[in-house]
């Protein structure tokens, strides 16, 4: 079926966005983590940029903790004996392989947040 | 009960809760899953007060006891964009004050993606920096603070029951992976240690030591132990500018412009981390004088 009608709307409209400055514009693709060294924090390489290094201040991970070691461990071994990926939705029986590992997180977080 | 994002958790738990009898009033700031669930939803009344004006609510709740049975207050915690909080403890004595006024309560709903990790004393979010009751449904992330992937909601048990069963965005979508969940276990587990409070610490402190280095410079920014800092620019040109300066300078950070944010709320989005340094928070606040001086 032609789209080109359609797309030619869809298209006034971002063009609309990028001329007002509303675009979220092209994203930023990550090729590669320096760890910290030199009092500095970790730095991280952009796709397409080389061996430049930018410090990156729009992170959520605030603790850092997304590179932790024992945190990036225990996903690996999870990993290792659990397999990639979520296996199936909720109403499958085949999302039980791991439903111990999401019990445990849950029971975690709800005891924390009763201390 | 965990969810594949925070996102996800949002518009799989409030539309369960609002149905035709029910009153939501929500902050004008909410975040976008806020605003997205209500419109999923079909409410008999949708408020939306002014941001953070408990006067406006107090008085929603009131104008709503009439026609509805129930009424669903939903805030943010911190709200993301500005790195400020809501008030719960205040919201929540708003919500008893009304309660006998609705046949099936006045409930409070949080979204605190932002606070969960990285506010109060212990990190335990904006509940604990407001020493607040726990609100009644109160929805986070895994991905933020703990660094992983994937969202949660709290509850009484009744409820996590009834979202169990009810709750599409649970049952027909993917939960995170086994991968996550091991990560995001030991992520909980390490917040809780004296490493996670260190952590914490210097995540405060380097917070601090940025803002206070915006004050010097002559930026506005908006006061707050929160590691989201944000550079009010309040112009759209400006703010663009100043994220290409800053990326040409080897400093990545967000801008942030209308509809994203109110106009006039223009903002440069600062996310503070505990991996960065010294060094590094002031390697950002040499970048952002040189574009003072350049301009």
């Amino acid at each position: 079926m032609p789209m080109d009608r359609l797309e030619e709307n869809l298209t006034a409209q971002l063009r609309a966005m990028e001329a007002s400055g509303r675009a979220k514009g092209a994203e930023t693709l990550f090729a590669g983590i320096l760890p910290s060294a030199d009092g500095k924090g970790p730095r991280y390489l952009l796709a397409g940029e080389g061996e430049r290094p930018y410090l990156r201040m729009n992170s959520n991970s605030y603790l850092g903790l997304s590179l932790n070691a024992e945190v990036q461990d225990a996903e690996e071994e999870a990993v290792q004996a659990l397999g990639a990926g979520p296996g199936a939705v909720r109403l499958s029986a085949a999302v039980g392989r791991h439903t111990p590992h999401l019990n445990s997180v849950w029971r975690a977080i709800t005891g924390v947040r009763r201390q | 009960m965990i969810f594949s994002s925070a996102y996800a958790t949002t518009m799989g738990v409030l539309p369960q809760l609002i149905d035709s009898e029910t009153a939501v009033i929500s902050d004008a700031l909410n975040h976008s899953c806020i605003i997205n669930a209500m419109r999923l939803a079909r409410p008999k009344q949708k408020r939306v007060y002014d941001h953070l004006d408990l006067a406006a609510l107090d008085r929603h709740l009131g104008e709503c006891a009439d026609s509805c049975r129930r009424a669903v207050v939903v805030t943010d915690g911190i709200f993301s964009m500005r790195g400020d909080h809501a008030p719960l403890d205040k919201i929540m004595a708003l919500a008893a004050k009304h309660d006998a006024s609705y046949a099936e309560n006045v409930i409070v709903a949080a979204d605190d993606s932002h606070g969960v990790g990285a506010f109060g004393a212990t990190g335990r979010g904006t509940e604990e920096f407001c020493t607040s009751p726990p609100v009644d449904v109160l929805i986070a992330t895994l991905g933020k603070s703990f660094g992983i992937n994937g969202g949660y909601v709290t509850g009484s048990a009744a409820l996590i029951s009834y979202l169990r069963e009810t709750s599409p965005f649970y049952i027909y979508s993917n939960p995170i992976t086994p991968g996550e969940a091991a990560a995001a276990l030991k992520a909980v587990e390490i917040v809780e240690r004296p490493e996670g409070q260190a952590l914490l610490a210097h995540l405060r402190a380097m917070t601090a030591r940025f803002e206070a280095g915006l004050l010097a410079l002559g930026y506005e920014t908006i006061a707050g132990s929160h590691p989201v800092v944000p550079l009010m620019v309040r112009n759209t040109t400006r703010t663009s500018a100043l994220v290409a300066f800053l990326r040409a300078n080897g400093v990545l950070a967000t801008g942030l412009n209308f509809p994203v944010v109110p106009e006039g709320d223009e903002e440069i989005h600062f996310q503070i981390s505990a991996d960065h340094t010294e060094n590094d928070i002031d390697e950002a606040l040499a970048v952002l004088d040189a574009f003072v001086q350049q301009e």
